[in-house]
């Protein structure tokens, strides 16, 4: 019995009967894979068509990929073509991929003798009859769930075609012979999963032939031929937490096992070795291999071997019986296959660098509020974990971009990552007026990309991640972010004091200087209270505050939003104000705010305020200054300067000096700015 | 948690821990001798007292030449405020050291806008629209300037209470309202003894420090350079 290439078994010798059921599950599709043992938790490539579908998710934009392989222990030690396929990445969570193989097959040859006798002679016709499996081609595609979980699915054609010889005798008494051939075809589907829980984990779950569509069979005269691929399943785990290696461990519901590893050895070079296991009777190593790999620019190159520990059938012979018992469970990998060396290239079309950092996680700092626009750009919206890929020191530099809320994305400054380190980099976003125009509550696509540098070598990789945009008008009830809605340059809160402090230029100009400040909030504050038609609810509402401008134009608000405008009134005029925030101990649903300004009155001068101290607060400014602040409760706006003024006062001075809020904090203080 | 049940939490637990603070919740008037005078809250009358009246936390009292008035707290201490004094009810009470300690720290605490770094940014300013001016009139002058002399004879009322804490807090409030009471150095020198008193050595001594930069008697300075030696000794 011959092998014809890649797997011919002649079954003309009938050397040997075994009872043996062998089952055989494993994959010769890729280099790497077969070096490395155990790879369902690694597969990156078109070959996760084979071992795990959802590892197509790991092509990098347009891949191509080529195997050959060569087994020495066969006759024939010819070279085989065995595939070519071709990968692309859609977007950042999917990918897809088609593959031809024709050296995927398995082929036997059964030489058989054809004697006719008569009284003059013997005629002896010898014909082979051929038996063929093969998988020609195949396809998949695989889908990330966020950062942690893809899942993908291939479909396998699978063929079986008999070529037989049918002799007859015709009337002339003439021998008669007829090639005659059946085939039978079917899909079969894979569905995988692949779970990245940490940094160093992986886990990669995928069932083999679970749908099988069978497109013809073969005619009952040729049933015995007939191969059907069993179902089973398979779950491997990989550990890439120790420095410059990983290792692997894959299992089937066939007691197939297979552990390895890869380990990163000196100028890029990968070495990989691995052990197939057979525990469907007692465990015992089927097959050894080692493997060497590595890449020049775009193309990968990946050399293995598979060493048998048993030769017996696997050199392109056995007999008709053992053929017979055996369970074939795969087209490749089954009894029957050799020694091989393999070979397989891959190209990257698309990314062509190498990739020197890698994202592992984008973390976004909580919600986003319009009205903090201007923290953000300063303060860290996020942070990303950034891995050196490379061999080498790299240096990286973050940008993230919104798109329709940032006129450009916005960039980190740049950060020394070492060889095998990983490194938390915060980034900020400066995000255009346009985030002020959000009026609800909306999800956005946000895109991080780290641009690496090494020696002369760059690369990037980008991320996206979805964000929460609050509303213009949304507020997380933190005191000390209701400053970020005040806005003293809004050109309707300029109008409005201009307007008025104009109007009354001439009583102005009477007042001692020493009282100018006062004199003018009392003004802007009438004026204003003259405008509102309603007042909401004085107490605070955790979720929506106006901006003065939309107070001006509503004329009305609660008090978070008349303390809001108040203050932007009299910062437009330079005066510096400061929200009191009061949440009682005893009634903390009763949160409420108003605020105080600085008179710009020093303390030896209060009494020209008011005989009571009670009515003001002597606070010192940052240069040391002590002048004299006048509470006002905004909300007592409709009752005139005098009232709320009255009303500020003996809520600060309960609070505050009675009931000591301050000190004991329940009552804070925030200021919004000092007067240059 | 949401914000309202942590407020609620964070409430409950700052009422446990400063409950050692109460407050004088019943001043009754006793007796009245003379003029004698509350001013509630924030008011600006002052109006008379009378026996029986009850004052609130939040009111004052003012007594005039020759006049005093008794009152009664939570029907256990009975105290007679002297002749020309302004005594807030507040103050009729014990704060706790930490208490103290928090206010005193508060007033070192400048009314600055929040900036932890160089991530916040200020609000801005828009320029003034009327410019400088010149020909606006001088202020008219501090009224009343005895009522600065009225209160800190209050003061020295609450220090001879017992009353240090509040004492302490009143006169250095004093002190920043009413300059000229700073050069009164008995009064500053009453403020570093109560502080001693309450065994708050690092502070008195800054206050005899600061004092022994005035302009001292012999007596004083001698008395001050003593004090300052011993609580160095103590150290």
């Amino acid at each position: 019995m011959n092998f014809l290439p890649p797997t011919r078994i002649g079954l003309a010798l009938f050397w040997m009967l075994m009872s043996t059921v062998m089952s055989n599950a494993q994959h010769l599709s890729s280099a790497r894979a077969i070096g490395m043992g155990g790879y369902t938790a690694f597969a990156d490539g078109l070959d996760a068509l084979d071992w795990n579908p959802a590892g197509l998710i790991g092509l990098k934009d347009w891949d191509l990929e080529g195997g050959n392989f060569l087994s020495p222990a066969n006759t024939g030690h010819s070279l085989t073509f065995q595939l070519a396929g071709i990968g692309k990445k859609f977007l950042e969570t999917a990918s897809g991929g088609f593959r031809i193989s024709p050296g995927i097959s398995l082929d036997f040859d059964v030489p058989s003798t054809f004697t006719i006798e008569d009284s003059s002679r013997t005629v002896v016709n010898k014909f082979d009859k051929k038996i063929s499996y093969s998988e020609p081609y195949a396809l998949g595609a695989a889908y990330r769930f966020g950062d942690e979980i893809s899942l993908g699915f291939s479909i396998h054609r699978f063929e079986n075609h008999v070529t037989d010889t049918r002799f007859a005798v015709d009337s002339n008494s003439v021998i008669q012979s007829t090639p005659i051939e059946y085939s039978a075809s079917s899909f079969l589907a894979d569905l995988g999963v692949l779970w990245m829980p940490q940094a160093s984990y992986r886990v990669g779950i995928v069932a083999k032939n679970i749908v099988q569509i069978i497109d013809s069979r073969l005619p009952d005269e040729a049933q015995q031929y007939s191969l059907t691929l069993p179902r089973y399943a398979r779950a491997g785990v990989g550990y890439t937490g120790i420095d410059r290696a990983v290792v692997s461990l894959d299992g089937d519901t066939k007691k197939q096992f297979r552990v390895g590893g890869e380990w990163a050895g000196p100028s890029g070079l990968m070495i990989r070795g691995g052990l197939y296991l057979d525990g469907s009777a007692s465990l015992s190593a089927d097959a050894i291999t080692v493997g060497i790999g590595g890449s020049y620019l775009p193309v990968k190159l990946d050399l293995s071997y598979l060493k048998f520990f048993s030769e017996t059938d696997r050199r392109g012979s056995a007999s008709v019986s053992t053929f017979q018992s055996s369970d074939i469970a795969g087209v490749e990998y089954n009894p029957f296959t050799g020694d091989r060396l393999s070979m397989t290239a891959r190209v990257n079309l698309g990314g062509i660098k190498t990739t020197l950092a890698q994202i592992e996680r984008l973390d976004i700092n909580g919600e986003i509020f319009p009205a903090l626009q201007p923290v953000y750009a300063y303060r860290p919206l996020g942070r990303a974990i950034i891995r050196n890929a490379a061999k080498k020191k790299i240096e990286v530099k973050l940008s993230f971009f919104v798109d329709n809320l940032m006129d450009s994305p916005t960039e980190t400054k740049s950060y020394d990552i070492q060889p095998g380190d990983t490194l938390g980099i915060p980034f900020c976003a400066v995000f255009s007026d346009s985030i002020r125009s959000v009026r609800s509550l909306s999800i956005r696509n946000a895109e991080l990309t780290v641009a690496a540098r090494a020696d002369e070598e760059d690369s990037g990789e980008r991320r996206q991640n979805r964000i929460l945009i609050h509303g213009r008008n949304d507020w997380n009830g933190d005191i000390n972010l209701l400053r970020y809605f005040v806005t003293p340059d809004d050109s309707e809160v300029i109008r409005f004091t201009r307007t008025y402090l104009n109007h009354y230029k001439a009583l102005l100009d009477t007042v001692p200087s020493v009282l100018s400040n006062m004199a003018r909030a009392k003004i802007i504050f009438n004026e204003f209270a003259v405008q509102l038609l309603y007042v909401n609810d004085p107490k605070k509402s955790e979720d929506f505050v106006q901006y003065p401008s939309e107070t001006l134009r509503l004329r009305g608000g609660d008090c978070d939003d008349l303390s809001v405008c108040y203050s932007a009134l009299l910062a437009s005029i330079g005066l510096s104000t400061a929200f009191i925030d009061v949440v009682p101990p005893d009634r903390p649903d009763d949160a409420h705010v108003y605020l105080m300004f600085d008179t710009g009155i020093s303390p030896g001068d209060a009494p020209l305020l008011s005989d009571n101290p009670k009515r003001y607060v002597i606070r010192g400014n940052d240069r040391g200054v002590e002048s004299v602040w006048v509470p006002v409760e905004s909300t007592a706006i409709t009752k005139g300067f005098e009232e709320a003024w009255k009303a500020g006062a003996q809520e600060y001075y309960n609070d505050v000096e009675v009931k000591l809020g301050l000190i004991k904090g329940w009552v804070h203080v925030v200021d919004l700015g000092t007067v240059n | 948690m949401n914000r309202r049940g942590l407020n609620s939490t964070v409430s409950f637990l700052l009422v446990l821990l400063t409950a050692g603070t109460v407050l004088r919740a019943d001043i009754k008037v006793t007796a009245v001798k003379g003029s004698v005078y509350v001013r509630h809250n924030v008011q600006e009358q002052w109006v008379n007292v009378s026996p029986g009246d009850v004052l609130k936390p939040d009111d004052s009292m003012k007594s005039g030449r020759k006049s005093s008035a008794t009152v009664v707290i939570d029907d256990k201490t009975t105290l007679t405020m002297p002749e020309q004094a302004i005594v807030d009810m507040a103050d009729l009470r014990t704060l706790t050291k930490e208490e103290l300690l928090l206010k005193l720290a508060m007033e070192r605490i400048r009314s600055v806008p929040d900036k932890s770094g160089d991530d916040e940014l200020s609000i801005p300013r828009t320029t003034t629209i009327h410019g400088a001016n010149m020909d606006r009139h001088a202020a008219a002058g501090v009224v009343d300037p005895e009522a600065g002399t009225m209160r800190m004879k209050g003061t020295e009322f609450l220090f001879g209470n017992g009353f240090y804490e509040t004492g302490i807090l009143k006169a250095k409030e004093l002190f920043r309202l009413y300059p000229n009471l700073s050069g009164r150095i008995d009064d500053r020198l009453m403020v570093a003894k109560a502080l001693e008193v309450l065994k708050l050595k690092g502070e008195a001594m800054e206050e005899y420090i600061q004092l022994g930069k005035s302009q001292l008697t012999d007596e004083q300075r001698a008395a001050v350079m003593q004090k300052i030696e011993l609580l160095e000794s103590e150290r």
